[in-house]
């Protein structure tokens, strides 16, 4: 009777066991998407599509599609796009503005507000990045050195590195701030900042930047303006430039 | 019927004109390939092409820039800066016009002069356009750069130098995937790509494991974290790798090669040091915990019985 008790029990023991270690087991063939032996192909996106191995070269060959390839040459060898796994994705930058963008007729102390779109696709395999300058400030366009000048804040801490508060009326200037549509690569989102000003020695600054490769980002510019009753009437203008770059 | 005619020709020129105000303003920029990499001697002329698409309705200028690497992970910024090597690069043309979804092809020539001095060079094509200036306000303007990277070489110089500056997984892992953390530093002069290999061996049953390491670009006096296939598309810092047995006591090393390591004649750059690591799957390691205290329980009661 008591062998009988001890053997039900060794049973018992048995099924625990096996139980733990072989339903965990077969449940964790999700992690066979990271096995040593899987390899990631691309889908056939092209009119061909595969990974490459020869004696002279290793690359990933999304033939189809012109420009991906490496070229040997007795003398010289070229990688277009060479490597990167992401190559399918278009490096790509857009910027978008509204037709409003040039302010209406500016009152004194209403401000206005504008946008621009900037989107980006990057396969790059370390990110990119969006930097902004501005060749200088707002310029009288038949007075030159006649401006309106970037926007300090409502607390005086406003830069083209540090944004701030800017919400009452009676704060003047021209600034930017930045909204994320897709993705979470705008550098900041609260608040407003100047624009770098070239004319002044600054550099260009980062606005929109990830690590990684990145499908789809797109970021809304919102721009801001607002004078005093003391503002020279007339045109004023300047060249706000966007560059994108990838980091491969 | 005049008067219809009169309203319908009305609400045309009305609504062409609101059109042409909804529509805004729009500035597209596309380089393919997204980098070029070229490998050469001094006095060789290289002929390339890539591929540029545009928006409509504008002037597009194409320039060439020296590369302002910004630190040591490869990361770059515009520069607008032109050093001597900039004058190697012809681009035809450099001035392009697009229709809708139009692509065009872009001439590339690339000419090393004979006194060259072996080592890299780091440049960017720049595709750039601006909006037409009205003197109403501010004026947008905008571009896009690829990395344009030249090794100038000769009979193998300079030479490949690079180390793996780090290499380190946990002692004891109980989940499945083992990860490990590895870094690859260019001390040389020239462009290095991390072709790699981790190599695990299970000393219990001698079987060997091996993981590819992608092969990234290491700039001259920088680093790289390493990273495999799963890893790239995970956007993740580490290699991974997933252990097939229940147990193991693991030795592992990473071999950097000059090229890629199945080809013929790849040979080993720099090796690190070899890791000894435990792998205990958990849920092993749960059934055995909970046998074991059954089993002492089944002793207590027997004991007790007796």
């Amino acid at each position: 009777m008591k062998y009988k008790r001890i053997t039900v029990l060794n049973v018992f023991l048995l099924i625990t066991f096996f139980s733990c270690v072989l339903i965990p087991k077969l449940n964790s063939y999700a992690y066979e998407g990271v096995s040593e032996t899987k390899r990631i192909e691309w889908g056939n996106l092209n009119t061909f599509s595969e990974r490459k191995t020869s004696e002279t070269f290793y690359l990933v060959d999304t033939g189809g599609q012109l420009g991906i390839d490496v070229y040997t040459s007795a003398n010289y060898k070229i990688m277009a796009g060479f490597g990167f796994y992401y190559s399918l994705i278009p490096f790509t930058f857009q910027i978008d503005s509204e037709t409003s963008f040039n302010f209406l007729q500016l009152k004194p102390n209403h401000p206005q507000t504008a946008t621009s779109i900037l989107n980006v696709t990057s396969g790059a395999a370390h990110g990119y990045t969006v930097t902004v300058k501005q060749n200088h400030q707002l310029e009288k366009v038949d007075k030159p050195s006649t401006f309106i000048q970037d926007t300090i804040g409502d607390n005086s801490d406003i830069t083209h590195l540090q944004e701030g508060l800017w919400a009452s009326n009676t704060t003047h200037g021209f600034g930017y701030t930045l909204d994320n549509l897709v993705g979470t690569d705008a550098v900041f989102t609260t608040g407003y900042r100047q624009f770098a000003d070239e004319s002044n020695n600054e550099q260009p600054v980062i606005i929109v930047e990830n690590t990684g490769v990145t499908r789809t980002s797109s970021v809304r510019v919102g721009y801001k303006i607002n004078i005093g009753g003391s503002q020279e009437a007339g045109y004023y203008t300047s060249k706000i430039y966007y560059n994108c770059t990838g980091t491969f | 019927m005049i008067k219809k005619i009169l309203y319908l020709i009305i609400g045309i020129i009305f609504f062409s004109v609101n059109i042409s105000n909804i529509f805004g303003q729009e500035l597209n920029f596309q380089i393919y390939p997204t980098i070029l990499e070229v490998e050469s001697e001094p006095g060789q002329i290289i002929k390339h092409q890539f591929i540029v698409r545009g928006s409509g309705g504008g002037n597009y200028f194409l320039k060439i820039y020296s590369l302002e690497v910004t630190d040591k992970s490869g990361h770059f910024i515009s520069s607008k800066k032109a050093n001597d090597y900039v004058s190697w690069i012809t681009l035809n043309p450099t001035l392009l016009n697009f229709d809708a979804y139009e692509e065009k092809k872009v001439d590339i020539i690339i000419n090393i002069p004979e006194n060259t001095t072996l080592g890299d060079y780091y440049l960017t094509i720049a595709m750039e356009r601006e909006l037409e200036d009205k003197n109403e306000g501010p004026v947008l303007g905008g571009s896009l750069e690829i990395p344009l990277l030249i090794t100038v070489m000769k009979e193998g110089e300079p030479k490949l130098t690079g180390l793996i500056e780090q290499f380190k997984t946990q002692y004891i892992d109980f989940f499945n995937p083992v990860k490990f953390n590895i870094q690859i530093k260019n001390s040389g002069i020239r462009k290095l790509k991390s072709f790699g290999v981790l190599e695990i061996k299970n000393k219990l049953t001698n079987k060997t494991y091996s993981k590819e390491l992608i092969p990234q670009n290491v700039l001259a006096d920088s680093s790289r974290i390493a990273v495999d296939e799963e890893g790239f598309v995970q956007g993740n810092d580490y290699v991974s790798w997933v252990s097939p047995d229940f147990i193991g006591i693991y030795s592992a090393k990473v071999n950097l090669y000059d090229k890629f390591h199945s080809e013929e004649n790849a040979q080993i750059l720099t090796s690190s040091p070899e890791l000894t690591f435990i792998y205990l799957d958990f849920f092993l390691l749960i059934g055995i915990l909970l046998s074991l205290a059954l089993f002492i329980l089944l002793y207590l009661y027997r004991k007790l019985k007796l």
